[in-house]
């Protein structure tokens, strides 16, 4: 046996039966289909003029007199950020931020049931101007919801896996690197338009998940912090608390949004919380994810 | 099914939608196993369905010049396989090896795991897919496991060709040592290990 046949057997190949790719073509249409309801027929809007122009006037009229919170607030953090005087980095430098994140953890255990539990990661992340990222973290506190689910972790060996108490240091690729490599537009709406054409893109949430890995223990640059905030800025958020020296902002989900993130950001611009939000059919949300970033500094590269 | 070019399709779809069908039936055999072999079966049909949505909504940017879509299919299929897992609330599953890979449970994968060796192996196996860099780990997998092809596994990747074959030496390389001294038997046999 060679290390690919032990590969391809450890991941068994599975073929499709008709019922499933039945269930694909549908799931595939229907996509299409609500994709399709967005777009206005033009006959209706020619049918419609009178309507449509009535319609824009009033349009005009809110915006006149309530100018988009969200936006606005997010093109004067951008202006801040913009004017933020960095200190580039030199031969063996790097930045470094901190962070700690409570993150909700399910695993499937050998028996096939599953374990749920949330444990705190503290974090430090380096990273140098060509996206070389060391992280080095140490997972502790495991919570559980009752006392059979923390013996089940213990006796599992969970706690090995997770290296509870343990600090690993690894070096890491991620959408930082891949940011620089494409050398991302620093306008705003070059920069939204380029992350819709994504294809992990489909919604506003997603948007903002990617607009926010930009910014996170991030080496990105003041130009590109401006378009990255001024692109949030273009999405549908809503403004959960508004400054003077903290912004907070969750996104609106949509019908195939299984999510829903929050983020925060001080005056300049700069990541100090993330969340995400599970969210089931029923609109009930569930947290899984709450990260809190230290002010990045300038460190030497590990 | 015609005999016309993937790309011949996708640019007639960009007037006539309905020509993307066909795109579908070409190709949602080999996206189903794909996504089948990295995340299970059960999610594997909508997840399909998925790629084809978003290929669709992306086609106008398919490059025309290239005569098959499969590479192109199998990049959105690689992002939905990894979304899938991201969103799902679980980042550190324990079975997940590499992102968007879950290794199957030992009894399911017991049907083919049928050699001993393979079964003793197993747990060193996991070790060491995780602590292979990312994107040796992603070369390796897509090499060893999907079967893709240089080509193939740069165009998901978004490197050059030779950049994934000197990745894949290195990725080897890396598993013999860490996989050790038990596993030498892997290595015997094996064109790609340079043994």
């Amino acid at each position: 046996m060679t290390l690919d046949q032990l590969l391809r057997a450890s991941f068994p190949a599975l073929e499709a039966t008709s019922e499933e790719l039945s269930q694909a073509e549908g799931v595939y249409r229907a996509r299409i289909a609500a994709s399709g309801r967005a777009v206005r027929p033009t006959g209706r809007w020619i049918a419609s003029t009178a309507a449509v122009a009535a319609m824009i006037v009033v349009v005009v009229a809110v915006l006149a007199v309530r100018p988009d919170p969200v936006q606005a607030t997010l093109a004067e953090i951008a202006r801040a950020a913009r004017t933020v005087d960095i200190v580039s980095l030199g031969s063996g430098e790097a930045y470094l931020t901190e962070s700690t994140a409570v993150e909700a953890t399910t695993i499937h255990l050998e028996d096939g049931s599953l374990l749920a539990y949330r444990i705190t990661e503290r974090r430090r992340a380096w990273v140098d101007v060509t996206g070389r990222m060391v992280i080095e973290t140490t997972r502790t506190d495991p919570m559980f919801d009752t006392g059979a689910d923390e013996r089940t972790y213990f006796d599992s060996g969970l706690d090995e896996w997770d290296h509870l108490g343990e600090t690993q240091i690894t070096a890491a690729e991620g959408v930082v690197q891949k940011a620089l490599e494409l050398d991302w537009p620093t306008d705003a709406d070059a920069l939204l338009r380029f992350v819709r054409s994504q294809p992990q893109v489909s919604t506003d949430t997603d948007a903002a998940d990617l607009l926010l890995a930009l910014i996170t223990e991030s080496p990105a640059g003041p130009e590109l912090r401006a378009a990255t905030i001024g692109a949030l800025g273009r999405l549908d958020l809503t403004v959960v608390e508004h400054g003077p020296d903290v912004f907070r902002f969750r996104t609106v989900p949509e019908a195939e949004d299984t999510q829903v993130q929050t983020f925060t950001l001080d005056a300049e611009g700069m990541l100090l919380r993330r969340t995400i939000s599970t969210v089931d059919a029923t609109g009930a949300e569930t947290l899984t994810f709450d990260a809190r970033y230290s002010p990045t500094e300038l460190s030497r590269f590990p | 099914m015609s005999d016309r070019s993937d790309s011949e399709l996708i640019e007639e779809s960009l007037d006539r939608p309905a020509a993307f069908d066909e795109i579908f039936s070409r190709y949602s055999w080999t996206v189903f196993g794909f996504i089948a072999r990295r995340v299970g079966r059960g999610n594997a049909a909508d997840l399909t369905g998925e790629v084809f949505a978003r290929a669709f909504a992306a086609r106008a940017r398919f490059d025309l010049t290239r005569t098959s879509a499969r590479p192109w299919l199998l990049g959105i299929a690689d992002h939905v396989c990894v979304d899938h897992l991201r969103r799902s609330g679980v980042r550190r599953r324990r079975n997940q090896v590499a992102a968007g890979w879950l290794l199957p449970p030992l009894d399911e994968a017991s049907r083919t795991l049928d050699d001993a060796e393979a079964r003793r192996l197993r747990p060193a196996l996991e070790r060491a897919l995780r602590r292979l860099p990312e994107r040796d780990r992603q070369a390796l997998l897509l090499q060893a496991v999907q079967e893709l092809s240089y080509g193939e596994i740069a165009e998901i990747l978004d490197v050059p060709v030779g950049t994934v074959r000197s990745t894949l030496n290195r990725a080897r390389a890396r598993m013999r040592e860490l996989l050790g001294p038990d596993a030498r038997t892997l290595f015997t046999d094996d064109p790609e290990s340079g043994t």
